[in-house]
């Protein structure tokens, strides 16, 4: 005992910095009692004999989500004891998207993986691994259609997309099936539009719209709210307003799509049209796309780029901000937080009355590809596939699946199945046209990373347009140097991996009929052989394009040459 | 000696229970051989190595299943990612070939894999690729759909190199086998290689005559059936002039491919055809593409 404490002891005082510790660990204890307890009660459930229990697992975190899914859950549980006699539990775990591929992956490795398991995160390939196909089942109707106009109709055609977004590539089969779609708009603060202009909806005019936002900057200043901005935005919003661009680059497409299949960009034919000089970057057309959105970023706060989304969703959602812009799956979490009259529309895209840019402008472009999103498949470790499958069925049935994306309030993939009123401004649009990555040959390449930095100086206005193309016309020669080495070899080898499948199909073709339980479907595996070769003719594409640059080379195209003097290996080693 | 007599009458029983109790326990070697090809299709080619060899040492294993195995371990050579050496692979399918003998399917499969490996090494030997494409042929049987997928690997031969004058070669060697295509599963992609190498070559003609047939002969992947029509409307479009089946292949597009990003386009423009408007109000003018064509033609002596 030290003198203090005798001290104490002999005054008779209370020791309260010893009774904090106590305190401290009593809740410690009850805290890991109460903690035991709930896995036990979680264990208990799951475990139960009685009752067979599916467990889903994804990373859907927005608000709303996980009750929506638990009420078509609890709807299922009710509905499979009337038909079956048998309860059945459905238990939901979401867990966070920065760790969710690495729980998929350890847990498949492992053989835990729960009964039904959100698709999008997982490595390449491991798909056929860890879940089992349902191609058989999406060619039958979902029998919890029965009674509707869908009764007879398969359920991959009951898809908006007609369900390829679940078809796997490695293997060709279907697993899974997705819940939702999604689109991308613009939210914005009814209060503060009423207050600055005295309106309910903004122009849907982009000149007007620029002007409103121009103008909204000075109302701040008058009001002394210098706290307010037009946009709440960082890079994320930027890449997400580009949403807003027209279709001004479709003549530019077809003008350059030499083998006509509609697509230049991302492709040999951005090489041969830049090399033979077809186009540049002070094409006006261009020009247009990048100024729709550079026009705009004036209103952003200043250093946006460097601002962290959430922050920038945080600046509107406090009500600092008149616009800001995300997707579908945003629109429950900021309808919840907003305490604020919340709208939501389309962008404002140039039109062809545009004065600038109105000549160059075909429509506005067209979302009919919009992907179908939260696709669950069944594990292959599953204790209870057949329930697993039946719950999806029953999830994307139409009923269900209006019910489901209305509770979420994400907008519904299943044909015929209604939006909640505040997905309606997010409903897609098919109508219009098309655009394309006008400034790369292969993805992620330095032509990207050279348009991403050019961008960049754009959009913050360190640069006007003509920096932006010149800086683009300094790298590109050296840039599609590498991209175009990198095509020929990416080409060679993707054709090469795809005949590692189509050699599989083949054995199973040759000796499936003796493989004992694991003999395929002699017509299955035919199908996929003629699917790969679909996929695969396109894949012979080096020696046209090898063709085609020795014509540009003989003709003496400036830009073939200037490219040529970047290419650092022999093109033809592998086509000879 | 009694002892030793009374030893073996029970060493002997115990010692066959327990070689008959490993045999049953060892799984079937076709089970084997499913589960090796199983791993082989998800990539796991350490696994399958394994259980083939597991197979090719096996001695309940027939002939045609320890082959079978071999193969497999010359597919995973040839083929595996990353690593797949099909130099390696060549004397792994020789030796098998050997063994195999004069048994028609076997030895078309295994030709058709070497044919493949000598166009894959680096650099291509294409002439022997050829000539054993063409054993494999002569080897496989009529009614097999392999003489049909040998006969595209053949044709994919001539767009190996860059030359102009083999893409045409391999053009008249496809008309020389279109016969033998007819109402096969293969059609629609015999028709899709036979279009590649009429547009390398620039024969618009040729190339929608192709696609035509590729179209018609069925097409199962959707987004393919896309392009094949887009292009289709393109081609009769804006290279050869014939508007009308433009417009129908456009609206064969809308209807058949609804969910394309191209379908709304393709029905404005249809109707613009059908209403004779050359120069689309979505589309770069097609008039002065006219003129130049015409001019061309001139020149040319046409």
């Amino acid at each position: 005992m030290d003198a203090e404490e005798k001290a104490r002891a002999e005054s008779g005082l209370f020791d309260w910095s010893r009774l904090s510790n106590y305190v401290a660990i009593v809740v410690l204890l009850i805290s890991f009692s109460v903690s035991l307890w709930r896995v036990y009660r979680v264990q208990e459930v799951e475990q139960s004999d009685q009752v067979a229990t599916i467990r889903v697992v994804h990373w859907q975190l927005e608000a709303g989500f996980r009750e929506a899914f638990d009420d078509i859950a609890r709807r299922f549980e009710r509905v499979y004891l009337e038909e079956t006699g048998q309860p059945v539990r459905v238990v939901q775990n979401a867990i966070s998207e920065r760790v969710y591929k690495q729980y998929v992956q350890t847990q498949g490795i492992g053989r835990s993986l729960p009964d039904l398991v959100q698709l999008g995160r997982e490595e390449a390939g491991s798909v056929p691994r860890f879940f089992i196909s349902n191609t058989e089942d999406v060619q039958k109707p979902n029998p919890y259609n029965r009674g509707t106009d869908l009764e007879d109709v398969s359920w991959m055609d009951t898809y908006m997309d007609g369900m390829v977004g679940s078809v796997d590539q490695a293997d060709l089969e279907y697993y899974g099936a997705a819940s939702s779609t999604l689109s991308i708009r613009m939210f914005y603060n009814r209060e503060l539009l009423q207050a600055a202009f005295g309106l309910d909806e903004p122009p849907s005019n982009y000149r007007a719209f620029l002007d409103l936002c121009r103008r909204f900057g000075e109302w701040a200043q008058r009001e002394g709210r210098a706290d307010l901005m037009a946009v709440a935005a960082s890079q994320f919003q930027a890449s997400v307003f580009r949403s807003m661009r027209a279709a001004t680059l479709l003549d530019l497409i077809l003008e350059n799509d030499r083998d006509f299949d509609g697509f230049f960009g991302g492709n040999d034919e951005v090489l041969l049209a830049y090399a033979a000089g077809d186009f540049d970057f002070y094409d006006e057309r261009i020009r247009a796309d990048q100024m729709t959105v550079a026009n705009l970023t004036k209103y952003f706060s200043p250093g946006f780029m460097a601002m962290d989304r959430m922050e920038a969703q945080f600046r509107f959602t406090q009500g600092k901000a008149l616009f800001c812009a995300s997707g579908s799956w945003d629109a429950m979490s900021f309808n919840s937080q907003v305490d604020f009259p919340m709208g939501i529309c389309d962008f404002p895209y140039p039109d062809s009355s545009d004065p600038e840019f109105g000549q160059y402008v075909r429509g506005r472009v067209s979302e009919a590809n919009a992907p179908a999103v939260f696709r669950l498949a069944v594990s292959k470790f599953s204790e209870h596939p057949d329930i697993a499958l039946r719950f999806l069925q029953f999830l994307t049935s139409r009923e269900n699946n209006q019910r489901f994306n209305h509770l979420s309030r994400w907008p519904p993939v299943i044909k015929g199945a209604q939006s909640h009123p505040l997905m309606q401004p997010f409903v897609r649009k098919p109508e219009g046209f098309w655009s394309g990555d006008v400034h790369r040959v292969v993805g992620n390449g330095p032509a990207t990373a050279a348009f991403s930095q050019a961008n960049w100086e754009l959009v913050e206005h360190k640069i006007d347009y003509d920096g932006f193309a010149q800086m683009m016309e300094d790298e590109m020669p050296r840039a599609l140097a590498q991209e175009f080495e990198r095509l020929l070899n990416t080409e060679w080898e993707e054709r090469l991996a795809q005949e590692m499948a189509l050699s599989h199909q083949l054995a199973g073709y040759a000796f499936g009929k003796t493989w004992g339980t694991d003999q395929p479907v002699p017509e299955r595996v035919q199908s996929k052989m003629i699917y790969l070769w679909e996929m695969r003719m396109r894949r012979y594409r080096n020696s046209y394009r090898l063709l085609e640059w020795d014509k540009l080379l003989e003709e003496g195209a400036p830009k073939a040459r200037e490219i040529q003097q970047h290419i650092k290996i022999d093109l033809k080693r592998k086509q000879s | 000696m009694n002892r030793k007599k009374n030893m073996l009458m029970y060493a002997l029983p115990l010692a066959l229970c327990l070689s008959a109790a490993t045999l049953l326990a060892q799984e079937p070697p076709a089970e084997l051989l499913g589960r090796a090809w199983t791993e082989y299709g998800l990539q796991a080619f350490s696994n399958a190595d394994g259980l083939f060899a597991q197979v090719a040492q096996s001695e309940r294993a027939s002939q045609k299943e320890r082959w079978q195995a071999r193969m497999g371990r010359a597919f995973i050579t040839h083929y595996q990612m990353p690593g797949r050496d099909p130099q390696a692979a060549i004397p792994q399918y020789e030796a098998l070939l050997q063994d195999v003998d004069e048994r028609d399917l076997w030895r078309g499969q295994i030709l058709g894999r070497l044919a493949d490996c000598y166009m894959e090494v680096v650099p291509a030997q294409v002439d022997k690729a050829r000539s054993l494409y063409e054993q494999a042929l002569s080897a496989l049987p009529d009614d097999s759909p392999l003489v049909q997928e040998t006969m595209l690997r053949l044709l994919s031969s001539y767009l190996q190199r860059p030359d102009s004058e083999e893409i045409a070669l391999g053009l008249q060697s496809a008309a020389e086998m279109a016969p033998r295509f007819v109402g096969t599963l293969f059609a629609s992609v015999f028709h899709g290689m036979r279009a590649e190498m009429a547009f390398f070559i620039g024969d618009y003609s040729a190339l929608a005559d192709a696609l035509d047939a590729q179209y018609r002969a069925g097409i199962s992947n959707v987004r393919v059936k896309e392009i094949v029509l887009f292009r289709l409307a393109r081609i009769n479009e804006v290279a050869l002039g014939h508007y009308d089946r433009a417009e129908a292949y456009y609206r064969l597009l809308a209807s058949e491919v609804p969910s394309s990003q191209k379908a709304h386009f393709a029905t404005l423009r249809a109707d613009e055809l059908k209403n004779g408007q050359l120069d689309s109000d979505y589309a770069p003018p097609l008039s002065t593409r006219v003129e130049n064509r015409m001019v061309k033609e001139k020149t040319d002596g046409r």
